[in-house]
């Protein structure tokens, strides 16, 4: 369970302009929705919730600023010291430029029509059961990601 | 037949014999030619050695140039044709290269290992914990999974951080991605190392972006490069000197018979050498030319002097041949394996050669014929002048050397491999230092880790992947005496009211009550960097500390610090010392047997020593180094010089020097070719040669004394 963490980031979200994120979390068998839009830039990316929580995560070299835009307070976290989430800002961007080789080091890619689904391998298996994702002609349409424990995660581009 | 003829055949006869069998032997036991074997071995280069036991030490880098998808494509393509290599036991690439049995490990023993925060408590904590916990988690812009077994965070990875959370690959800044290999052969296994190298060339010729570096390389290539240089420079030595010989004896029958001589004691020293030291460098080899021409010089010295002809023993080169003996054998007593080697194949290549002109030569009949011409001096500086000119020279030289303290410098300059190395040099682990730590048992070796750790908290050691018996104690103890049963029931009470799922914490903490016992695996150990070897009596582990904790572990006993060019530096300082005292002790008993066999012209014969060493003392002064090798030169000079001034100062002024100049010809041949050798171990031994056969050639063209010269 250490290390599950870690691993359960990969995929949180990805690709689009805007987004509407469904986190159901079954420890307190509860779903939360979130709405939101990410910038990718040529030396920065951002990912700015705005519902419910109004909150803005920008990477930048290695470090992430997180602005809470309610209590006006802004957190830096060394990327350095935390691989985990540094792995999670290129992924999005991989995803988002569509370089999805980054996908087959720790997935067995099946594709099936316009439905792609992504089984993990090596410790990946330990944190997520499989991912489902739906192209739109070449774009993402959405992507459901099921984790070993249980936690469901649905995201949607607009 | 007369029976000069006689003893000419047998003696042909039987140095063929000798010769085709000695050549078997070496041919079936060649020469090393590995220059760092032949490097010091003592009790601080030992370490270096011990280290090199260790699977740590043992790696191959490769760069794919470029941090983009098509190269990280390239990565995974190569790691996995790399891995079906025969050298090469596994791969890191990213932490799922991490083995999962080591995972496993950690798993298993996580309650004895992780870091424990022993301080109970409180229930408006564990209140305002849960709470948090179910605020984040329906509410954090990053998601995370729940940790059901230990919500609390009272265990946490601390020591145990060795990058096994992260799928991120290893890139080498942004020049590209970087595989980090273990391989099977040791640095100085070259034959492993050269299948090594030409498997992981042979998969990377598809792969042009790519760039390959193993330490193991430098063995495998400077010693095909040394091979090679020894082969071409004994090859245009023996052209040389058998063109020189034979320009100044014009007599090929003799010609034949030397060259069988020098050849025959050559081949013999390098196989009583090879007995003596289990080993012999090939650069032994390369020396041994040079040694063959000095030999060359008795035959000269008796054939001139007309000696075979008159049946007289020439006590003068006798006393020229035992001091250089002695010199030699007092060289032999220096603890540096490439200088004693030379001085006991020199010791010994000498006796034999001395022996056959002095006692089995006479037999053949080789006499001079009478036309031989005499010299003519021009030189008018007087003995005294120069004694003082060179004495001034030495005084002011001598405080102008410096030393390189680098043994690797001896060494063929591989520039292409030192590029590829400089290039690699940023991979983390490299910033870190290796520290060897020694113990008579597994136990005590981790109770030295546990108290490293304690002074340098950074360190990272087998402590931070194992504990010693005394530490799972003490986490026994603490595990029992912490109350998990009163955090338990405050848990489940406060995550009801957070909103938790029924049940969801029914298990938590509840595996610490039946813990199995702590288990170490010392295979386990190797794949997170630190592993313990048994090494005689003793057992050995491997570490890592930040270069600036250096000093912190001066005190600690029984750790060693590897840092290379330190140990090399300590090494190279404790031989300079020992040669230094060695070179003394040698100078003052041969100067004084100069002065008892020479008497009267003692100045002059000393001259033969002080002259040349002032001149190469000046050529060190003005280099911006001089190693060890230069050192073993100069003395090698010295004893060399001692054969002339003897001789000189006692014969047949103008048949002596003419004997004496056609040395210097010869030796010029055998050890100045060495000069142009890329061996910095030989090319420093030419450079010093050359000098003092040139100032040797200087001084035998200045006058002895007044009636001599008149």
């Amino acid at each position: 369970m250490r290390f599950l963490l870690f691993f359960a980031l990969f995929f949180a979200i990805a690709y689009s302009n805007s987004f509407t994120e469904k986190r159901y979390i079954y420890a307190l068998d509860k779903t939360t929705i979130y709405d939101g839009s990410i910038e990718i830039k040529q030396d920065s990316t951002s990912i700015l919730y705005t519902s419910p929580i109004n909150k803005r995560l920008t990477k930048m070299d290695s470090s992430l600023v997180i602005e809470d835009f309610d209590t006006n307070k802004t957190e830096t976290i060394d990327l350095s010291k935390r691989l985990d989430l540094k792995l999670y800002f290129e992924m999005i961007k991989s995803i988002n430029t569509k370089e999805l080789g980054l996908l087959e080091e720790n997935f067995t890619v099946k594709k099936n029509q316009s439905k792609l689904e992504l089984l993990p391998k090596n410790r990946v298996k330990k944190a997520i059961s499989k991912i489902d994702i739906t192209l739109l002609k070449d774009d993402i349409e959405s992507m459901i990601i099921y984790f070993t424990n249980r936690d469901i995660i649905e995201i949607k581009t607009h | 037949m007369k029976s000069k003829h006689i003893n000419r055949a047998l003696f042909l006869f039987f140095s063929a014999l000798l010769i085709i069998f000695i050549s078997y032997s070496l041919w079936l036991y060649p020469p090393d030619s590995d220059i760092s074997k032949a490097l010091p071995q003592d009790e601080t280069t030992k370490a270096l050695d011990d280290y090199n036991l260790f699977g740590g030490s043992k790696k191959l880098f490769v760069l794919i140039k470029g941090v983009n998808e098509d190269s990280l494509k390239k990565a995974n393509a190569i790691k996995k044709k790399l891995l079906n290599a025969s050298q090469i036991t596994d791969i890191y690439f990213n932490g799922s290269d991490i083995p999962q049995k080591a995972l496993d490990y950690i798993e298993e023993n996580w309650y004895y290992l992780a870091d424990f925060k022993t301080q109970p408590i409180s229930q408006e904590d564990v209140e305002k914990k849960i709470q948090n916990l179910a605020q984040e988690l329906s509410s954090n812009a990053l998601y995370a999974s729940l940790n059901r077994s230990d919500p609390m965070g009272l265990f946490s990875l601390g020591g145990l951080n060795f990058s096994s959370n992260t799928s991120e690959n290893l890139t080498l800044g942004d020049k590209g991605y970087l595989l980090i290999a273990s391989i099977k052969p040791n640095i100085g296994d070259i034959e492993n190392s050269t299948l090594l190298q030409d498997e992981v060339e042979t998969i990377l010729k598809e792969y042009p972006n790519t760039v390959v570096f193993c330490p193991n390389f430098y063995s495998v290539e400077n010693s095909a490069y040394i091979k090679q240089d020894v082969h071409s420079i004994t090859l245009i030595s023996v052209i040389i000197i058998i063109f020189v010989y034979f320009m100044l004896m014009r007599n090929i029958t003799m010609l034949l018979f030397s060259v069988t001589t020098l050849i025959l004691s050559a081949l013999s020293a390098i196989l009583i050498t090879r007995i003596l030291f289990e080993d012999v460098s090939i650069l032994v080899v390369a020396f041994g030319i040079g040694i063959a021409s000095i030999a060359e010089d008795y035959l000269f010295m008796l054939f001139l002097n007309d000696d075979y002809k008159n049946k007289r023993f020439n006590y003068e080169v006798f006393w020229g041949f035992l001091t250089t003996e002695i010199g030699l054998l007092l060289l032999g007593f220096i603890d540096f394996p490439l200088i004693s080697q030379l001085s006991i194949f020199a010791a010994i290549s000498l006796s034999i050669s001395y022996g056959i002109f002095v006692f089995i030569f006479p037999k053949f009949e080789f006499y001079k014929k009478n036309s031989t011409g005499n010299f003519h001096f021009q030189g008018v500086i007087p003995p005294f002048f120069i004694a003082a000119i060179s004495l001034v020279i030495l005084s002011v030289t001598i405080t102008r050397l410096n030393f390189d303290t680098d043994f690797r410098h001896l060494d063929y300059q591989n520039e292409k491999l030192l590029k590829k190395e400089a290039l690699f040099q940023d991979v983390s682990l490299n910033t870190k230092t290796p520290i060897l730590i020694y113990a008579q048992n597994i136990d005590a070796l981790l109770a030295k880790t546990d108290e490293i750790k304690k002074s340098v908290p950074s360190s990272y050691t087998i402590s931070n992947v194992a504990k010693s018996n005394q530490e799972i104690q003490k986490r026994k103890e603490a595990l029992a005496h912490y109350d998990f049963k009163q955090l338990r029931a405050y848990i489940k009470q406060y995550a009801s009211e957070a909103g938790f799922r029924e049940g969801i914490f029914d298990t938590v903490y509840k595996e610490i009550q039946n813990l199995k016992p702590y288990t170490l695996d010392m295979e386990i150990l190797e794949s997170f960097g630190v592993e313990i070897i048994k090494s005689d009596n003793e057992y050995i582990s491997l570490g890592y500390i930040d270069s600036k904790d250096e000093d912190k572990l001066e005190n600690f006993k029984d750790i060693k610090i590897i840092d290379a060019s330190k140990i090399l530096k300590k090494s190279a300082l404790r031989s300079l010392d020992s040669m230094r005292n060695i070179l003394f002790m040698a100078l003052v008993f041969i100067s004084m047997l100069i002065i008892f066999v020479t008497k009267k012209r003692a100045v002059y014969a000393l001259n033969f020593i002080l002259f040349p060493l002032a001149m190469e003392m000046l050529f060190l002064s003005l280099e911006s180094s001089f190693n060890i090798m230069h050192i073993f030169a100069v003395f090698f000079v010295a004893i060399y010089g001692v054969d002339y001034g003897i001789y000189l100062s006692k014969q047949n002024i103008s048949q002596s020097i003419k004997a004496v100049a056609y040395s210097c010809v010869t030796t010029f041949a055998g050890f100045g070719i060495l000069a142009f050798s890329d061996v910095n171990a030989l090319s420093s031994i030419g450079e010093i040669t050359l000098i003092g056969i040139i100032s040797i050639t200087f001084l035998i063209l200045q006058k002895r004394d007044k009636i001599a010269n008149e």
